[in-house]
């Protein structure tokens, strides 16, 4: 599965190299050369990883996973990622820190999200006035 | 005082289980972004070593290594934790840190200006043979197998090539995004397959292998037979790490476990090894440190980073727009020396404040582990937000993260990827202009002494186990025993 996964990668990245137009000045030491490289690295890094895996070595880490937990958390970054720019740092920081709590077992909503919040205040005030980065202040001004 | 600051920031954030000292800095570099280039530089060194020191604190008392280089620590220290006398492995851990550190550090002091001497005289031809002899070391030391490591690394390469070429000014590989123009931030890379990767996995493997905390007991004051049998066992782990961690190979695990065999070997007590033994807390958390500073010496003086600590490193001095390198030497002495300077003060400091304020730490031990991943990923987010302040910056991050969660539950290293990412585009820029001057004629890497014994070396150091291995298979199946519980996402991201 990695394998296959690393072998297309490098096929990308020699389909993409043969896209790029070389200018002809450049056609001894061209952009394309290191792509081709590393793509062609990887489709036979690829190729070794599926034959180790048809041998029936251990591919390493059992197959049991806790699915549920692991969509969690990604689904807290993926609404971060949407709503950060919407509702502000603060917000949406605090969502995904209870989020992914919640995912990682714990069950005390509202302390969670008291804690999510104290911390995402705080970094923001830290951020915003003491470092001077700016952070999408969102719904809360 | 920006000393100060780093080491305490350092050790804070490298204490909690599951943030390595490569992550720290990581983590941590949007809070240099505001703070004068010396500065910076001081408070990085700082946060290296009071990172690399708080690991041992989480595998002494956890028994969970945050990195690699502390595998062996939690064997031992763990053990003595458990006996009671937990403060004292800590205390041979502090001052063994510093033993070695300032050992390191007098040697970077003097091997520095000779290699900037050697390094001056190297072309673009050399610099690439340097790298690729780097790449083949740091893939086939890390990780459980070759394949692996260098698949990691290839990733790695793979995304350093987004952006626009910088050469003849064409986008590469940029998929129409605009935001891609500029290349993968490596800071993005770094806390996407170590703090997103890891939360993912941790979430993965819920209810699992999870750490217990053994109370710190006992007198921080080692007696004089603790003294004893650590200062020997400092200065050997010290004159073991450094120059393996000067050598473009990458980790610090083979001068810990080095270290560790060696006194299991000298002892005079060797039925208390795996038990308990001080000797094999203070030797390899010696080693670990000389070897950091060891890993400084390229970094500084060849602009080679050897570990993935050392890449983010290398980002951060990037940032301010200072290429390391024998260059910088000429050009900003006082930054550099000045560096070198605070880092003797760092490992001052780290003695000062690790000491007395062992128990503090051990508290933040303490946080719930939910929270704790919620507080990682809230951070991760920020500091990759506060890049660009671009919403594709945190799709990447997700993406990579995604990428991490499955290189930690196949066992691919994931240091491989940041050095391969930094390196790379540094590798193929030497490459190009090496064919430039020699007019497109490949033969230059073999016809140039220097770079025709790197690229040899290299070929050896790909092979050369290999054949060893052939030979030997038939005697010994796989040395290496599996580290104990479960060490944060790889044995990769030493230092």
């Amino acid at each position: 599965m990695v394998g296959l996964a690393a072998a297309g990668l490098g096929l990308f990245f020699i389909a993409g190299a043969y896209a790029l137009r070389v200018l002809p000045g450049y056609a001894r030491i061209s952009p394309r050369f290191f792509p081709v490289l590393v793509g062609s690295g990887l489709v036979v890094a690829g190729v070794l990883l599926v034959r180790s895996a048809l041998r029936g070595e251990a591919p390493g880490g059992d197959a049991a996973c806790d699915w549920k937990a692991t969509g969690l958390v990604a689904a807290g970054l993926l609404l971060h990622m949407a709503l950060i720019e919407r509702a502000g740092f603060i917000l949406s920081s605090t969502l995904l820190f209870g989020l992914s709590a919640y995912a990682l077992g714990s069950r005390r909503l509202a302390a969670n999200t008291l804690v999510g919040l104290i911390v995402s205040a705080a970094t923001y005030l830290v951020f915003t006035r003491g470092l001077g980065l700016s952070l999408p202040a969102g719904v809360v001004g | 005082m920006w000393a100060f600051a780093g080491v305490v920031l350092g050790t804070a954030v490298g204490i909690l289980p599951g943030i390595g000292p490569a992550l720290t800095i990581a983590l941590l570099l949007p809070v240099t972004f505001r703070v004068d280039p010396t500065g910076a530089f001081i408070m990085f060194a700082g946060i290296y070593y009071g990172g690399m020191y708080g690991g041992s604190t989480s595998a002494i008392l956890l028994n969970t290594p945050g990195e690699s280089a502390s595998i062996i620590t939690a064997v031992e220290g763990n053990q003595m934790a458990r006996k009671g006398r937990g403060a004292a492995a800590l205390a041979t851990a502090a001052i063994g840190s510093f033993v070695a550190g300032t050992v390191g550090t007098i040697g970077l002091t003097f091997l520095a200006p000779v290699l900037v001497r050697l390094a001056l005289r190297f072309g673009p031809a050399e610099y690439f043979a340097l790298m690729v002899l780097a790449f083949t070391t740091v893939s086939s030391v890390m990780g459980r197998s070759l394949v692996r490591g260098l698949t990691s690394l290839l990733f790695g390469m793979g995304l350093g090539l987004v952006g626009i070429d910088l050469q003849t000014g064409q986008a590469r590989f940029t998929l129409g995004v605009p935001e891609l123009l500029d290349g993968i931030d490596v800071v993005i890379v770094a806390v996407g397959l170590f703090a997103v990767g890891e939360t993912l996995y941790v979430a993965s493997r819920l209810g699992r292998g999870d750490g217990e905390l053994t109370p710190v007991r006992g007198s921080v004051w080692m007696t004089r037979e603790e003294w004893a049998r650590s200062w020997k066992a400092w200065l050997r782990g010290a004159i073991v790490g450094f120059p393996l961690g000067a050598l473009p190979a990458g980790g610090a695990e083979i001068p810990t476990f080095l270290s560790y065999s060696i006194e299991r070997r000298l002892t005079r007590r060797p039925d208390e090894f795996g038990k308990g033994a001080i000797e094999g807390v203070a030797g390899p958390e010696a080693a670990n440190n000389a070897s950091a500073a060891g890993v400084l010496v390229p970094l500084l003086t060849l602009g080679l980073p050897t570990s993935s600590t050392a890449a983010m490193m290398l980002a951060g001095l990037q940032q301010y727009g200072s290429q390391p390198g024998p260059l910088l030497f000429e050009r900003a002495p006082d930054l550099v020396w000045g560096m070198i300077a605070s880092l003797y003060i760092g490992n001052l400091m780290l003695l000062i404040v690790n000491l007395p304020l062992a128990g503090i730490w051990v508290r933040l031990l303490a946080i719930p582990k939910p929270l704790l991943y919620g507080g990682i990923l809230v951070f991760a987010a920020l500091g990759t937000y506060s890049l660009n302040s671009s919403v594709v910056d945190l799709v990447l991050l997700a993406l990579i993260g995604a990428v991490g969660f499955v290189m930690r539950r196949y066992d691919f290293p994931p240091a491989p990827a940041i050095i391969g990412m930094i390196l790379g585009p540094m590798a193929e820029q030497q490459f190009r202009r090496a064919l430039a001057i020699s007019q497109g004629d490949p033969t230059v890497f073999l016809t140039h002494p220097i770079s025709a014994a790197l690229l040899a070396t290299a070929a050896l150091v790909l092979v050369g186990p290999r054949a060893v291995r052939t030979l030997r298979s038939r005697q010994r199946w796989r040395a290496a025993a599996p580290p104990p519980h479960e060490p944060y996402a790889g044995r990769g991201d030493a230092r």
